[in-house]
């Protein structure tokens, strides 16, 4: 049925990541026709969180494998005229270099395995006995005492087996206690053997409580590889992992936009900062400050004067004024901090290097002070499976209000005409779909068009841990700025617990990123000082320091500025850039803003949409019935006509909205009528009413009024529900939630 | 005062998805507005329809209908229309067998995106819709449809019609019933009371409050 892909758009956007995927959303959100294609198979492009097995095959991905295809020249001439022109794009993200994944945790189960086999043929007799009970006590006791109390059995009843494969066969036991989370399979080839088992069992029930911790937390440690893999799916790892601040434009857009729906998250508990070589909790609010026991009185009173003195800096400009050309940390210096206070303002709550100036300075302590006590005691935001779930969401808005979608297609030439204006792209299906604007993302177009002098590189780490970097027992949000020796840039380490739904409990999932001006070097060797003094490097030596189960390093190439030879790509195809190495998502908020008004003058950037459970609305699409004969092809099949005319509609449904709120009677005698009307079934019946039909219309789209202020422009097409409002009195009932509950 | 009893209020999340043209929207429709039309263009601008039943004396069953976005409709579904989903209807269209063949790539699809919380499948119902017209396939043998089913792990299936009103009630009785036994096998251990929903400046007193899920 996708034969009749439609071919005319008003904007076609290349490519799921957050700023193509914000703008998406706004121009459906307006009525215009968008379609949006990725050359990837997934949604979210370079801000994707990739489980375990995508991480696989995004490797792979990224060395050019199962790309798509450039449609061939012959193709393009049959489908553009004499006078266009074709300018080819890039259908392979080579922004990323250096990717290597390893696992450092080496007790593989299906080694272990291997090597009883072979071990099997001189002994075999003992370790199938041994074997067997494992399986027994683990499927038996289906608890986390069973490793040790097999531990115990191997001991008790084969005393004879060398010790080579007792190593062997504890080993075993380990992947058998593990399995049993997962699946019951372990036990079943095993079932009913050897009763006398069970009875140990039984009795080591009783072992005192402490052991049973003790075994417990054995248990707990106790990660192998294909444990790993096993749990792939528990991971959300990102690949450009980014913070909210509570106060920032991102947050604001989500509640303004109703995206928020979507999206759940968690807050940074914990700001830690490296000083003098040891991890310290920064001070950060009120509350932090007096609580602090690392911070003397006077150092309290100071960071709370400064913090202050920082909330209305810009009502005192005075105070910084010789400083407006000098940098933050010079107007730190000026104040007579302490060094940890100097420390603290500068790394962690203004975010500074040792080259921003003191405006910006300023304007980011502003900043990071206003986000406080929005959602508790944090200035940030981690979103609930990863930042991969904002553009979805955007994606998400923009499906719903009509935005077509297409992953694992994408364009591979733009079409360009005589004066140089774009007409639309070649699909890399072969068709030529036309636009008024076409929205790119950088990283798919050729690189000779941009400045090289503009381009830099971001190190990233992405580890999995088995403990926090500061272990107290609790899941805490970090977040960790330490600055460069150069003092240029900052490298930001945020880590997740398991709470945030990136990795299985009781695991952490740590993202570094440091920029860098420097293509050739490793990402290990870039960030390798910050993971030898957060992390164990040896395993075998036990420092207490987290031990790193898994990682990933790689480099990704980015442009601090997208603007493009303009003599060569049209002014109608608008270049997005690429995520920065910005700690927060405020700036690509800003500037989708920036791109949609430039191109939209005049229109709201992305309104609140009604509630749909507050939505009262009629089948408008009856008006059209004209007692055709019964069609079997109806549903979502011709939606793309009625999609066509979307502006020439929300004019006048504009007014008419307005309208109805302010005359509820009106409302409810139009639901009374619908309600007659379409209960009775027969769509001849409802041709009849058409009329009456038609002048309800505006009556009866409605929404609460609590939202009336923020719907501008109601899509038209909010029709072809029909009410059945008037026994759901419920319907009125909560609007907060909007996922499910399983309470 | 009289010992008013709470009623339990539960709020699911139900997928209803397929090919283009099985009928999905008008089985949406039929169910929650009880009216049927011919005409469904594609759903613009809702995110999903809410049905709200009183299962029993003390019981009430909120239950939201996710319909894939009109254009949503090549099979690219975003994650947060699977997130968090307790059932799903797979719909198919008996008078195309295209449309059952795929039903497996959209079990497959739901399967690989979303499970329950104790990591065990979403309970999915097949419905062969516009059974009031000319079948064709598989659908005609019951036997071999009930071993379709078994096979490829859905927990029922319905014939159906949206446009004569046939075994809709009872497809959606039978999910919800599965639903809520799912409900209480699965332990509730994952109380998560920190997460965050957003909210704007106007509730932000009740974010607290209601700033938990699941």
């Amino acid at each position: 049925m996708a034969d009749e892909f439609p071919t005319e758009f008003d904007v076609i956007v290349i490519g799921t990541g957050l700023s193509e995927s914000i703008l998406a959303a706004a121009f459906s959100r307006i009525g215009q026709k968008v379609l949006h294609i990725d050359r990837n198979g997934y949604y979210s492009g370079r801000w994707c969180s990739f489980n375990l097995q995508a991480v696989d095959s995004w490797i792979n991905q990224t060395k050019g494998e199962d790309a798509l295809k450039a449609t061939d020249a012959d193709t393009i001439k049959n489908l553009i005229s004499d006078e266009e022109s074709t300018i080819e794009l890039e259908l392979i993200d080579k922004s990323y270099s250096h990717t290597n994944v390893t696992f450092n945790i080496g007790d593989d189960k299906t080694d272990v395995e291997s090597d009883l086999k072979e071990k099997a043929s001189s002994e075999a007799d003992i370790i199938e006995s041994n074997e067997v009970k494992n399986n027994d006590s683990v499927a038996a006791n289906n608890s986390s005492v069973a490793s040790e109390q097999s531990k115990n059995d191997t001991k008790d009843t084969s005393q004879k087996v060398n010790t080579d494969i007792k190593d062997n066969v504890t080993a075993d036991v380990k992947d058998c206690t593990i399995d049993v989370k997962d699946s019951s399979t372990t036990g079943v080839k095993d079932s009913g053997l050897n009763s006398s088992d069970s009875k140990t069992i039984g009795e080591k029930k009783e072992l005192p409580e402490s052991v049973v911790d003790n075994d417990i937390k054995k248990k707990e440690e106790i990660w192998t590889k294909s444990r790993l893999l096993k749990e792939w799916r528990k991971f959300n790892l990102d690949l450009t992992p980014k913070l909210l601040y509570c106060g920032g434009s991102m947050v604001q857009l989500l509640i303004t936009s109703d995206i928020a729906k979507y999206c759940e998250f968690k807050t940074v508990t914990r700001m830690l900062t490296l000083l003098d070589g040891k991890l310290e909790k920064v001070p950060c609010s009120r509350a932090d400050v007096f609580n602090s026991k690392d911070v003397s009185m006077l150092e309290k009173r100071m960071l709370m004067k400064f913090l202050t003195s920082c909330a209305e800096y810009d009502k005192k400009p005075t105070e910084y004024e010789a400083f407006t050309d000098r940098p933050f940390t010079d107007y730190l210096e000026s104040k007579k901090l302490t060094k940890n206070i100097k420390h603290f303002v500068q790394h962690s709550i203004a975010m500074a290097t040792g080259e921003t100036l003191t405006p910006e300075g300023l304007a980011k302590t502003k900043k990071f002070l206003h986000s406080l006590g929005r959602y508790g005691n944090t200035a940030f935001l981690w979103p609930l499976y990863g930042c991969g779930e904002l553009p979805q969401g955007f994606c998400r808005m923009c499906a719903v209000f009509g935005g077509v979608y297409c992953l694992k297609m994408s364009a591979s030439h733009l079409v360009v005409d005589k004066d140089n204006k774009c007409t639309g792209v070649i699909s890399t299906d072969g068709k030529k779909l036309t636009a008024k604007y076409v929205i790119i993302e950088e990283s798919s177009v050729p690189f000779p068009l941009f400045n090289a002098s503009n381009k830099r590189y971001i190190s990233r780490a992405v580890l999995v841990t088995d403990k926090s970097i500061v272990h107290d027992g609790s899941q805490q949000l970090s977040l960790l700025q330490i600055p460069k020796s150069d003092g240029r840039y900052l490298t930001t380490v945020i880590e997740l617990p398991p709470s945030s739904m990136s990795s299985p409990s009781p695991l952490n999932v740590v993202h570094i990123t440091m920029e860098t001006e420097n293509e050739d070097t490793t990402p290990e060797l870039d960030l390798q000082d910050i993971v030898n003094t957060l992390f164990q490097t040896e395993p075998s030596q036990d420092d207490g320091k987290p031990v790193i189960m898994w990682s990933m390093f790689f480099k990704r190439e980015f442009y601090c500025d997208v603007s493009v030879d303009r003599t060569v790509v049209p002014e109608n195809v608008i270049v997005i850039p690429g995520p920065g190495p910005q700690l927060d998502l405020d700036i690509v908020v800003d500037q989708s803003r920036a791109i949609f008004e430039k191109l939209m003058p005049g229109e709201d950037f992305l309104p609140r949409p009604p509630n749909p459970e507050d939505i009262i609305y009629i089948d408008d699409a009856e008006k059209a019935v004209k007692d055709e004969s019964n069609k079997s092809d109806f549903t979502e099949s011709d939606q793309s006509e009625s999609t066509n005319k979307p502006n020439d509609q929300s004019e006048s449904d504009n007014s008419n909205f307005t309208e109805s709120i302010d005359k509820p009677k009106d409302q409810s005698q139009s639901n009374n009528s619908d309600t007659t009307e379409f209960k009775s079934d027969q769509s001849e019946t409802i041709d009849k009413q058409n009329d009456q039909s038609q002048s309800d219309n505006s009556n009866s789209k409605e929404s609460k009024s609590d939202q009336s202020e923020s719907i501008n422009k109601p899509n038209d097409q909010l029709q072809s529900d029909n009410s059945s409002h008037t026994g759901s009195p419920d319907q009125t009932g909560s609007t907060d939630k909007k996922e499910p509950k399983t309470e | 005062m009289a010992a008013a009893v709470e009623k339990k209020e539960h709020l699911y999340k139900i997928l209803v998805i397929g090919e283009l043209g099985t009928g999905k929207t008008s089985i949406i429709k039929r169910y929650v507005h009880q009216f049927f039309s011919q005409h469904y263009r594609a759903t613009i601008g809702v995110d999903f329809a809410l049905k709200v039943l009183n299962w029993d004396a003390d019981t009430v069953v909120r239950l939201q209908l996710w319909d894939i976005a009109g254009q949503e409709r090549f099979g690219n579904m975003t994650r947060v229309y699977y997130k968090e989903a307790v059932g799903c209807f797979i719909v198919f269209d008996v008078t195309r067998a295209s449309t059952f063949e795929a039903v497996t790539k959209w079990k497959a699809d739901l399967d690989s995106k979303v499970t329950l919380s104790d990591s065990t499948p979403v309970p999915c119902v097949l419905l062969a819709n516009k059974c009031d017209q000319a079948k064709e396939g598989l659908v005609n043998n019951v036997s071999q449809m009930d071993d379709f089913c078994k096979e490829k792990g859905f927990v029922g299936w319905f014939e159906t019609s949206a446009k004569e009103n046939i075994n809709i009630e009872e497809a959606a009785r039978f999910l919800v019933t599965r639903i809520l036994q799912n409900d209480e096998a699965i332990a509730k251990d994952e109380a998560d009371t920190d997460r965050i929903i957003l909210n704007g400046p106007k509730d932000s007193s009740l974010t607290e409050k209601k700033g938990c899920c699941s």
